[in-house]
């Protein structure tokens, strides 16, 4: 055994060693959903070996199939197996990159992973060594590496169906799995893609969710092509209709209230100011796609999107907010879906 | 006061509109919510 897998285990609790027998597992539980932890990850068939940093729980796992298709899903943020960890603090551990990168090269130089993509533990760290070394780590690592994998420069450019190497770093050491980004849930290492939300010109905060949604979906689906046609209900002030503009979509835009002033005269906006329930879309006008963020009761919202998507195309993708008025239903909302299965 | 929805629920009204669940999401972005994806059935 190398030096290196043996530094990677000497830290492992007597938890983590007599945990049930399944695999290691990182998952990522938005810190939203604090004081829930536990329910999650019993209710996964799971058991918490120890939290990394704010919101990354180890576990060990029976079957991590339940990660995908448990209705608990879906208050993971991201996950990943664990196939190499080496938890140390980095800063105190001599040469911590170039072992690390030399450990990751002996372990996964021969797989089939299309890229390493790095990325922190705390991404919100403010310390620079903190912030830097996850990118530090994959520049020399894919000096090592078949130069295919450097051929990636941006996340989104992987395939998602096709394993990638993550890899995560912190204080708390190291993590490492072989997974697609579409089964991590995410692009990038822990699931989020920064976009910044308060510039001079931002219409409202909501425009990151739809920008977000639509780097998500790239998981799962193609998003719609440039040209095509959105209804939006529940529009003002038109945050999210200023995403969708930029990407050349066309938007029906509807609102109780009106849209922000800027967004007069757009080219490609139509602006409904009605009450979504009163709507009436203009004979033989059809959708590419439906986009609702409005607040109140989500039944009533998903009533309007049911009557509206007579008049969405076949395959027409549908976004919803589905808004919560407390977390306090997750057990709720989780054992309801459960029993209607 | 009705009482609050559950997913469930919200998820019975799209079905029944022919409306097919492909992912329900807490993204970064989003606090007390959550971010559905539906497909119109073909
Ligand atoms: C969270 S805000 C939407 C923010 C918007 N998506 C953005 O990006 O700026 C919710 C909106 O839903 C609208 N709304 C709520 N119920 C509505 C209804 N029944 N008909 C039309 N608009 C409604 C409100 O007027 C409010 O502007």
């Amino acid at each position: 055994m190398g030096h290196d897998q043996t530094l990677m285990h000497t830290c492992e609790t007597a938890k983590e060693k007599h945990a049930v027998t399944g695999a290691s597992w990182l998952i990522r539980i938005s810190e939203i959903f604090a004081g829930h932890e536990s329910e999650i990850i019993v209710g996964l068939g799971a058991q918490a070996l120890r939290k990394l940093g704010r919101d990354f729980h180890l576990i060990r796992i029976k079957q991590p199939e339940a990660i995908r298709h448990s209705p608990l899903a879906r208050y993971l943020r991201w996950n990943m197996p664990v196939h190499h960890s080496w938890p140390c603090n980095p800063r105190e551990t001599d040469g911590f990159i170039e072992k690390a990168a030399q450990a990751l090269l002996r372990k996964f130089g021969e797989s089939k992973a299309q890229t390493l993509i790095c990325g922190p533990i705390d991404p919100g760290s403010p310390k620079r060594y903190d912030r830097t070394l996850a990118s530090n780590l994959r520049g020399r690592a894919l000096q090592l590496f078949p130069s295919e994998w450097s051929a990636i420069k941006n996340a989104e450019q992987q395939n998602p169906k096709k394993p990638s190497l993550f890899c995560l770093v912190g204080k708390e050491g190291l993590y490492a799995g072989l997974q697609s980004p579409a089964e991590c849930d995410g692009f990038f290492p822990g699931g989020t893609k920064f976009i910044p939300q308060n510039s001079p010109d931002t219409i409202s905060r909501a425009g990151a969710k739809i920008a977000e949604a639509l780097h998500h979906l790239q998981l799962t689906r193609r998003p719609p092509p440039g040209g095509a046609r959105w209804l939006e209900i529940g529009a003002s002030p038109g945050g999210m209709t200023t995403e969708l503009l930029a990407r050349e979509y066309e938007v029906i835009a509807v609102d109780r209230a009106p849209l922000d002033a800027r967004l007069k005269h757009r080219k490609g906006l139509m602006q409904f100011v009605a009450d979504a329930a009163d709507f009436m879309p203009p004979p033989g006008l059809t959708f590419d796609a439906m986009l609702c963020d409005m607040n109140g009761d989500a039944r009533d919202a998903m009533r309007q999107l049911a009557r509206l998507s007579k008049n969405l195309r076949q395959g027409g993708l549908v976004i919803f907010t589905l808004k919560l008025p407390g977390i306090s239903s997750i057990d709720e909302t989780t054992t309801l879906e459960l029993r209607s299965k | 006061m009705k009482p609050p929805p559950s997913n469930s629920e919200v998820s019975d009204i799209a079905r029944k509109a022919g409306l097919k669940k492909i992912a329900t999401r807490h993204l970064t972005y989003n606090r007390n919510e959550f971010t559905m994806f539906l497909e119109r059935e073909a």
